[in-house]
C-alpha cells in the first residue's frame, strides 16, 4: 500500500503548520515521524488519516487522491489511533473494538459474522482475550492503549496510523506497545506510520524515520541515517550523543 | 438487547395504560353506557376534546423525546437539550411575536416555525466556523436562547394586556387547545423526524469517541451534525407551534430511556415513548386540579422533570460508588 503526501500546505487557526511538505511512507514497513513539539508531526499524521484537509497539495493512497475517494472507502484502507481519544462512560472493551467495524456497517448493514471474526482477531492479536467484558474507563493505561490499537486493527486496513501510542505509559508498557506494533507489522504485513516523542523507541522499532522541524522535513531514511548527532542538533537545538549498537538494533541517544 | 426490548415493551404498556386512563378521566368521566346508547354529547366530548388532547400530548412528548435524546448524544452532553441550546426559545419568541402582531392565536404556527428556524440558523451560523463542535455550540446556543427569551419578555411588556395575557398563557405550554388539525400536523412532524433521526442514528451513536476517530472511521461528521441539528430544531418548532414550550421534557426523556435500557446513545424508540409517557402524565396531573380546575401541563413537566432528574442523579451516584 503506497501512501505519500505531495507539497502539503496546512494552515490551522492562522498559523502555517505544514509548509509545502512532501514525503513517502515505506510500504510494508514501520515509519516513525519525530521532531520537536509543534513541528507539525501530528498534523502530518492527521493529513495522512484524511482528518485534516490540506489547503494545498495532495495525500495519495495507491496513486489516488485521498480526498477524491469516498470517506468510507478510505477508512477501509487506513485506520487511525488518536493521541487522547475520549472514552465514553460504561463502554466495554468488546463494544469499543466493535466500533472499528464502522466503515463496513451502516443503517441497513448490520454487524455480521465477518465483523465478529475481525473483532475476535483484533482482540486476540492485542492480547485482550480475557478482558473483553471489562469497562474501558476502568482499565490501566497500557491495557487501554492496547484496546485503542485493537479498535484500529478491527478496521482491517493495510495501513495503521498511530499518534503517540506510548504517551502516558511507563517504560515496560511503552516496550509492550512497541513490540505489539512491530508484531502486527511483521505478521499481518500492516504498513505502520506513527508519531513518537522518544527517539530511542523510534530508533529501535522503525524501518524508516522522518525527521521534521518547523513544518518541513529535515531528512528521512533508515534510523541509522537519520538518528545522528548533527541531525538531532538541527531538530532540537541541543547537543546529544548517539551510540551505535549491534547491527539491526538502531542507534541509541543519550543527553550530552 | 433483551433489556432494551423489555424497556420498549414496558414503556409501550405504560403509554397505552396512561392514554386509556387519560381518555376516560376528565372533569366529567366518560359515561360509557350513554356513549354506547348513542349520546351525541358523550361522543362529542370523546371525539373533539379527549382524543385530540391525548394524541397531542403523546405526539408532543414523543417529538421532544426524540429531539432531546438525539441532541444530547450528538453533542455528547446531557445538558444539550433543545430547551437549553436556544431552539425552544427561538420558537417561543416567534410564537409570541405572532400572537402579539396578529392579535390572536391564528398565526402561532407560522411564528413558531419561523422563530425556531431563525433561532437555529443563528446558532448554526455562529458555531459553523469550527465545524460545529459540541461544546462551543452549546455555549452559543445557551447565549442565543437567553437573548431570545429576553426578546420575548420585551415583546410581552410592550404589548397590550389581553395579548400579553394570551401570549403568557401560550408560553406556559399545555394541551387544552388540542384539535384534530394539530394532531395531523404533529403526526407528520413526528414521522418525518423519526425518519431523519433514524437514518442519522448510526452516525450519531458512533461519534462519541471524538471527531478524529469518527472521521477516520469514515463518518461524515459535519453532515451528521448539520442534519441532526436541523431536524431537532424542526421537531421542537413543530411541537411549540401547537402546544407552546414544555420545559424539561426533551431534557429528561433521553436520560430516563438510557437508564431504563442501560444503553448509551440515542435509544430513539424508548426516548420517544418516555417523552410521550411524561407528557401524558403531566397532562393528567394538570387536569386533576381541585373542582375541575385545570393547570397548564407545562407547569407539571417542569415539576416532574425536576423530581425525575434528582432520581436519576441519585441512581447514578449510587452506582458509581
Amino acid at each position: 500500500m503506497e501512501l505519500a503526501v505531495e507539497h502539503l500546505d496546512v494552515t490551522l487557526s492562522g498559523r502555517r503548520i505544514l509548509k509545502g511538505l512532501s514525503a513517502r511512507v515505506q510500504p510494508g514497513g514501520v515509519t516513525t515521524i519525530i521532531g520537536p513539539n509543534g513541528c507539525g508531526k501530528s498534523t502530518l499524521l492527521r493529513c495522512l488519516a484524511r482528518i485534516v484537509r490540506p489547503d494545498a497539495g495532495r495525500v495519495m493512497l495507491d496513486g489516488e487522491d485521498a480526498w477524491s475517494v469516498d470517506p468510507r472507502g478510505f477508512a477501509r484502507k487506513v485506520a487511525f489511533m488518536s493521541q487522547s481519544p475520549s472514552v465514553p462512560e460504561g463502554l466495554h472493551v468488546r463494544g469499543l473494538v466493535e466500533r472499528g467495524r464502522t466503515p463496513y456497517l451502516g443503517a441497513f448493514r448490520p454487524f455480521g459474522p465477518d465483523d465478529r471474526a475481525a473483532v475476535d482477531d483484533a482482540l486476540a492479536a492485542c492480547g485482550l482475550d480475557g478482558l473483553d467484558g471489562r469497562r474501558v474507563d476502568r482499565l490501566s493505561g497500557g491495557q487501554r492503549q492496547r484496546v485503542w490499537i485493537a479498535m484500529a486493527l478491527a478496521q482491517s486496513t493495510p495501513v495503521l496510523l498511530l499518534d503517540e501510542p506510548t504517551s502516558f505509559l511507563d517504560l515496560p508498557h511503552q516496550i509492550e506497545v512497541m513490540r505489539l506494533v512491530r508484531r502486527l507489522n511483521e505478521t499481518q504485513r500492516i504498513t505502520v506510520v506513527m508519531v513518537l516523542h522518544d527517539i530511542n523507541l523510534a530508533a529501535s522499532y522503525s524501518d524508516m524515520v522522518i525527521a521534521m522541524r518547523d513544518g518541513q522535513i529535515v531528512t528521512s531514511g533508515a534510523p541509522s541515517e537519520v538518528i545522528r548527532a548533527d541531525v538531532l542538533e538541527t531538530l532540537f537545538g541541543v547537543a546529544l550523543t548517539v551510540h551505535t549498537r549491534a547491527a539491526g538494533r538502531g542507534p541509541m541517544v543519550l543527553p550530552i | 438487547m433483551i433489556r432494551s426490548t423489555g424497556a420498549l415493551w414496558a414503556m409501550s404498556l405504560a403509554l397505552t395504560g396512561l392514554a386509556a386512563a387519560s381518555v376516560a378521566v376528565g372533569s366529567a368521566p366518560v359515561d360509557w353506557p350513554a356513549l354506547i346508547a348513542g349520546s351525541t354529547l358523550e361522543r362529542d366530548i370523546l371525539l373533539h376534546l379527549r382524543l385530540p388532547r391525548v394524541l397531542t400530548a403523546a405526539l408532543t412528548g414523543a417529538i421532544l423525546g426524540l429531539a432531546g435524546s438525539a441532541l444530547q448524544t450528538l453533542l455528547r452532553n446531557p445538558l444539550a437539550a433543545p430547551d437549553v441550546i436556544g431552539f425552544s426559545a427561538g420558537a417561543s419568541a416567534g410564537a409570541a411575536a405572532a400572537i402579539i402582531l396578529a392579535g390572536s392565536l391564528s398565526l402561532v404556527w407560522l411564528g413558531a416555525l419561523t422563530g425556531g428556524a431563525l433561532g437555529a440558523a443563528l446558532v448554526l451560523a455562529l458555531a459553523w466556523r469550527g465545524g460545529l463542535p459540541g461544546n462551543s455550540l452549546i455555549l452559543i446556543g445557551v447565549t442565543v436562547g437567553l437573548m431570545l427569551t429576553a426578546a420575548t419578555d420585551v415583546m410581552l411588556s410592550f404589548s397590550p394586556g389581553i395579548q400579553a395575557a394570551e401570549t403568557a398563557r401560550f408560553l406556559t405550554g399545555g394541551f387544552a387547545a388540542a384539535d384534530w388539525p394539530g394532531v395531523a400536523w404533529l403526526t407528520v412532524a413526528a414521522a418525518a423526524g423519526a425518519l431523519v433521526l433514524g437514518w442519522q442514528r448510526f452516525s450519531i451513536d458512533r461519534m462519541d469517541l471524538g471527531d478524529d476517530i469518527a472521521l477516520s472511521q469514515g463518518l461524515n461528521v459535519r453532515r451528521t451534525r448539520l442534519v441532526t441539528l436541523l431536524a431537532t430544531a424542526g421537531l421542537v418548532s413543530a411541537s411549540v407551534s401547537i402546544t407552546g414550550p414544555l420545559p424539561f421534557l426533551s431534557f429528561l426523556a433521553g436520560p430516563i430511556a438510557r437508564v431504563l435500557t442501560r444503553q448509551g446513545g440515542t435509544v430513539l424508540a424508548v426516548s420517544a415513548l418516555t417523552g410521550a409517557v411524561l407528557a401524558l402524565g403531566a397532562d393528567m396531573l394538570a387536569r386533576a386540579g381541585p373542582q375541575g380546575m385545570t393547570l397548564p401541563a407545562g407547569l407539571f413537566t417542569a415539576a416532574l422533570g425536576g423530581l425525575s432528574m434528582i432520581v436519576i442523579l441519585i441512581r447514578q451516584t449510587g452506582r458509581s460508588r
